[in-house]
């Protein structure tokens, strides 16, 4: 059979994996995050207003972005603090456009869970002989030994990269046999609590007017203009993300 | 005033699929070859989820992603089991969601009933419980049984919480046996 199968003591399993990329992901966005903010405490030491409130914004997509891939109190808080920053340095209203307000703000959106996640079916085939997954031998997840490397669909079937250093036709050990899907068929794209794609969150949405008035005091409902009045947004001032 | 949003927490049973009692209703609601069911020669045959997507498809079917996962737990603990197979392509359903469908089983043996619901409910128990990996959101186990005269004595399924739908299979499964039991 192409493709023996041995599970190894030790082997690191997918939900290890998994954790591991959130991880990392979350680093890596966090570091982008910290740059902007680095550059942007510059700009604003050298009176540019404009180019630090850029930065400060664009930084807080890449923390929401940790957020997502990490939803851990620490990123939320720090989310946070960004925001009440850049509040009390620049303010922060809604936008409008296209006749609404809208919510952008990461900081905002932080508070919505869940994200779109796409249905469907496809033909599946087997990393390890190519063939159907529901027909061949091989179960995804375990992991095979003597597997010949292919990138058959651009994907390496020994370490699922795209580049990669594993020679095609070469014999390797130690290959998760895994599903690649060809032929999607889609059906459907939802909205769930948990997406496979924790940034397959949502980016902004509108607020109608009973929206908007439903959020202020009734005694300010009369000061209100839909589409008119400027709507300051003090959400940083109010919640600390924890 | 403030808004009360807390969830609210809906109980998880197992709910009675709709049916007639016949095989020919059972297969043509999920899509399926009732000849092909009847020339099934094993205890258990695992069936695809051809209603799971918003259309079905007339020339293939659609298999839960851990069928060849559930095949293999219940072939190693010595249940006969095989994946339907009227000739159609068979294709795997797609949900990138933290939720879980699993396969229907339809069990042709009586006797084969609890011991394969316990065999999946411990599977369930050590892939995310025990191993405490990250839970899916839901989990939907569904099952059907099938005397040898095409009646079909049962069709239940449950989704929820893995906890709360574990403790249900597990309830099932002594239910079942005691049943048997008792016959």
């Amino acid at each position: 059979m192409k493709g023996d199968s041995r599970k190894d003591a030790g082997e690191v399993t997918e939900e290890a994996e998994w954790s591991t990329q959130c991880k990392d992901s979350a680093s890596a966005a966090l570091r982008v995050a910290n740059n902007l903010i680095e550059e942007a405490e510059k700009a604003l030491k050298e009176g540019k207003r404009v180019d630090a409130e850029t930065h400060y914004r664009s930084s807080l997509v890449n923390i929401r972005e940790a957020l997502l891939w990490e939803p851990e109190e620490a990123h939320s808080s720090y989310l946070h603090n960004i925001g009440h920053r850049i509040h009390d340095t620049f303010g922060c209203q809604l936008e409008f456009k296209d006749g609404l307000y809208w919510i952008t703000c990461p900081v905002m959106l932080s508070h919505i869970k869940g994200g779109f996640s796409i249905g469907g079916s496809g033909r599946v085939v087997c990393s390890i002989c190519g063939g159907n997954t529901i027909d061949c031998p091989h179960s995804k997840g375990q992991v095979y030994r003597n597997v010949v490397a292919s990138k058959n669909y651009g994907i390496c079937n020994i370490c699922e990269k795209k580049e990669c250093e594993h020679e095609e036709g070469q014999t390797y050990d130690r290959a998760r046999a895994f599903g690649i899907v060809v032929d999607l068929e889609f059906d459907h794209v939802s909205f769930v609590r948990n997406p496979a794609n924790p940034l397959c969150a949502i980016q902004s949405y509108s607020m109608s007017e009973s929206d908007l008035l439903e959020m202020l005091p009734e005694e300010e409902h009369d000061q209100i203009t839909y589409g008119d009045s400027v709507i300051p947004c003090h959400h940083c001032l109010v919640c600390n993300g924890m | 005033m403030a808004q009360d949003n807390a969830p609210i927490k809906l109980s998880v049973q197992w709910q009675d699929m709709p049916n007639d009692g016949s095989l020919d209703y059972f297969a043509r609601s999920n899509h399926l070859s009732s000849r092909s069911i009847r020339l099934a020669e094993s205890e258990v045959i695992i069936l695809p989820n051809n209603t799971a997507l918003s259309v079905a498809s007339s020339d293939k079917h659609i298999f839960a992603p851990a069928t060849k996962e559930v095949l293999s737990v219940l072939q190693t603990d010595g249940i006969q089991v095989q994946i339907y197979d009227d000739g159609k392509e068979k294709q795997e359903l797609i949900l990138k969601s933290a939720d879980v469908i699993l396969p229907i089983l339809l069990f042709i043996e009586k006797v084969a009933l609890p011991l394969g619901l316990g065999i999946l409910g411990k599977w369930i128990y050590d892939r995310w419980i025990k191993a405490k990996t990250k839970s899916p959101t839901s989990i939907r186990v569904e099952y059907a049984q099938v005397e040898k005269d095409g009646a079909i004595v049962r069709w239940r399924r449950v989704e929820g919480p893995v906890n709360d739908v574990y403790r249900l299979l597990s309830e099932e499964t002594s239910a079942l046996a005691e049943e048997i039991r008792k016959t």
